[in-house]
């Protein structure tokens, strides 16, 4: 059986490269190669395609919407990301959308390979390239910190303090604000941060957010 | 404000009061000192004046009373005709009201008859010894009802005796009192009229001044262009137009540095904006272009690699692995240039991605934490990129100077304004000194114009050993919020 894949690429030299690769697979046919998002689409409506190799920019429509597009006409239509952009964002955002594989061009054919493999296993596919970055942003410090609640509780004072941190005022300003000495402004911040066991005012407004001490928009 | 005295010493110290008082009061004050000056010496000259004429008149009257009577009584004496004597000492003293006394004494100064109703004062019978001359003897003195002038004529050249007549000088002196009250009315009036020509005088001469001095003030609190108004031709008036003129220069200098400086903002906000485009401009043909070339470089370099034998596959798996460090490499200044992660996913995307590498790559605390701005809201492009170039600057600012431990950048989005604040635990700096020398601490200078360009308000807080703080609040339009 063969596997039909389209080609979305703008650059012409390069879909050329991995057609010429992929087609030395006995069972592989690059059976459509488009180089923007309306011309994609189109052929879609046309063709049985049974992997789509996208690239993450494309002159016309944003990747990320034409991807969602797709889907939303072929739900199960295995789409491949094939990026320049080493960066674990993009990388979520398409997940996101229900891209089922994202692969760097930098990196070996063999994983392009792998990763349509993969998806016609029914298997999402990451770059390994991009495996380390995506676990580091599972495990950054900040991200889902759970906030302890303070073994002394804050001063009404010192709550108030905290507020006007969280909001962005400096120690001058709420020294101003409130009518005392920057001097007092710095006991009570590091009272709070004590208090609290935080380290930086970005915890601090993340904990005045869950808190409810802070309200925006 | 008020220049030192050029005078030393007390005497000069005085002058230099009475100098300062303001026009006004000198004119006002000239006028009146003129004014009591004549008055005094109208008064003192019309008052010797009448006095020499009175005296005189008065003792002459006195004298020919004296003389008449004298003669009269020659012939009357001798007869002792005491009862005629009496009579006419009487009529004449009813005739004179300021006649006090008329006595008739013999030559040895004895008192042989006289006006008054009881007896003669003491004091009066000494003083009649004496020569008398033919002509009469004039002397004054001073009695209990005021000065008296008395005249002694002598009765047959003395040998029969005297006649004396006092008289005082009260009636004289009213009529110099009423002399002096018309004096005194006269110079009133005219001293009322003197003031209130001196008023006008002052107010032709101060006004102009005073506005003068309005106008001047108004130049100093900076609100040039304004004018005084020009009254008269004199010095005064040439000196306001000459004023005008000058008040008119300097506003006109003040509107073309405003331009200047209007123009200089909106070339500094062009170079920002062009050098911001060809960046991303060239960030994106580095990534798309170059860096796609390179990506198909390296699938054709796999695709010759499948077809070589072993030890030119090596050669070849070489190949590959040069063009993936040129990928890694243009992809990294395809970043520097411009991430395009802040094109397509906003501020808040991009600010959290630079923190995260920037503290991998320097091994340093960093974090980062946005509140009030979802994901998916987007801020206008002009000010991503400001707060995100300055945040670049701060951050790099706290690598080289600031020896951290913990640095974090916060973004809060709020109704009308975006607030990013970015704070390090650093050895912070004394902010006087950076007004000094501004040129070190360009990078500053920098971020306060970029923030000033979008209407943006820099702060900047630190202190030696407290770390520092740099706080940009940019106002959102209706809108944008």
């Amino acid at each position: 059986m063969t596997v039909h894949i389209m080609l979305a690429d703008d650059h012409a030299v390069f879909r050329n490269g991995l057609k010429a690769l992929l087609e030395k697979e006995k069972d592989i046919l690059v059976s459509a190669e488009t180089g923007n998002g309306a011309d994609t689409l189109a052929t879609l409506k046309k063709q049985k395609v049974d992997v789509l190799i996208l690239d993450l920019k494309m002159p016309g429509m944003p990747s990320d919407k034409l991807a969602e597009t797709i889907l939303q006409t072929h739900p199960k239509l295995p789409i491949i990301i094939l990026t320049m952009h080493e960066d674990e964002f993009y990388l979520k955002q398409f997940f996101k959308i229900g891209v089922k594989a994202f692969v760097l061009k930098k990196s070996a054919f063999t994983d392009v390979l792998q990763a349509i493999r993969a998806v016609l296993r029914g298997e999402v596919y990451v770059d390994p390239a991009m495996a380390g970055p995506m676990v580091r942003s599972f495990v950054h410090p900040s991200a889902g910190r759970k906030t302890v609640a303070p073994l002394t509780p804050l001063s009404d004072r010192e709550k108030e303090v905290c507020g006007l941190l969280a909001y962005g005022f400096t120690n001058q300003e709420i020294s101003e604000k409130l009518f005392i000495s920057i001097r007092t402004v710095e006991t009570h911040r590091t009272n709070i941060m004590e208090k609290l066991e935080l380290k930086s005012r970005a915890e601090l407004v993340q904990y005045a957010i869950q808190k409810g001490l802070v309200r925006f928009g | 404000m008020k220049a030192p005295p050029p005078f030393a010493g007390l005497v000069r110290q005085v002058l230099w009061r009475l100098l300062s008082f303001p026009i006004y009061f000198k004119i006002m004050g000239i006028g009146m000192l003129t004014a009591f000056i004549f008055g005094g010496f109208t008064l003192y000259q019309v008052r010797s004046y009448s006095s020499a004429i009175h005296y005189p008149l008065l003792e002459q009257r006195n004298m020919s009373i004296a003389s008449s009577l004298a003669s009269h009584f020659e012939q009357l004496i001798l007869t002792s005709n005491w009862f005629e004597i009496h009579q006419m000492l009487k009529q004449e003293k009813n005739i004179y009201p300021d006649i006090r006394y008329i006595i008739v004494a013999d030559p040895n100064g004895k008192v042989l008859t006289h006006t008054f109703d009881g007896a003669v004062p003491g004091d009066l019978l000494e003083d009649s010894a004496g020569k008398v001359p033919l002509g009469g003897r004039t002397h004054v003195w001073k009695s209990n009802v005021g000065l008296i002038i008395e005249c002694i004529a002598p009765i047959a050249e003395g040998n029969i005796g005297f006649v004396r007549v006092g008289a005082s000088d009260e009636n004289m002196e009213k009529e110099i009192s009423s002399l002096d009250r018309a004096v005194y009315i006269a110079l009133g009036t005219s001293a009322i009229i003197g003031l209130t020509l001196a008023l006008l005088l002052t107010a032709l001469i101060a006004r102009p001044l005073q506005q003068l001095n309005f106008a001047t003030e108004e130049i100093r609190a900076g609100r040039y262009g304004v004018h005084a108004l020009i009254s008269s031709n004199d010095e005064i008036g040439k000196f306001t137009r000459v004023f005008n003129e000058m008040s008119d220069g300097l506003e006109k200098g003040r509107i073309q540095i405003q331009e200047k400086e209007a123009s200089r903002l909106r070339l500094v906000q062009k170079a920002i904006s062009a050098q911001e485009e060809e960046r991303k401009r060239i960030s994106r043909e580095l990534h798309d272009d170059l860096g796609q070339s390179l990506s198909a470089l390296l699938l054709s370099i796999q695709s010759a690699a499948q077809q070589a034998a072993p030890p030119t596959g090596k050669t070849f798996s070489d190949f590959e692995e040069r063009t993936r460090t040129m990928l890694g490499t243009v992809r990294r200044l395809a970043w520097d240039l411009r991430p395009s992660i802040l094109d397509d996913y906003g501020l808040s995307t991009a600010l959290s991605r630079y923190i995260e590498d920037t503290s991998r790559q320097f091994g340093v605390r960093m974090d980062f934490q946005c509140s009030g701005l979802p994901d998916e809201k987007r801020l206008p492009d002009q000010i991503e990129i400001t707060l995100f170039r300055i945040a670049q600057e701060a951050i790099s600012n706290i690598l080289q100077h600031s020896g951290a431990q913990q640095t974090s950048v916060v973004l809060i989005g709020q109704e009308n304004a975006v607030t990013l604040l970015i704070e390090d635990d650093g050895r912070g700096f004394d902010i006087n000194n950076i007004r000094q020398d501004g040129v070190k601490h360009l990078g500053l200078l920098g971020m306060k114009e970029r923030a000033a360009l979008i209407d943006g308000r820099f702060t900047l807080e630190s202190n030696p050993g407290k770390g520092t703080v740099v706080k940009i609040e940019i106002p959102l339009k209706g809108g944008e919020g």
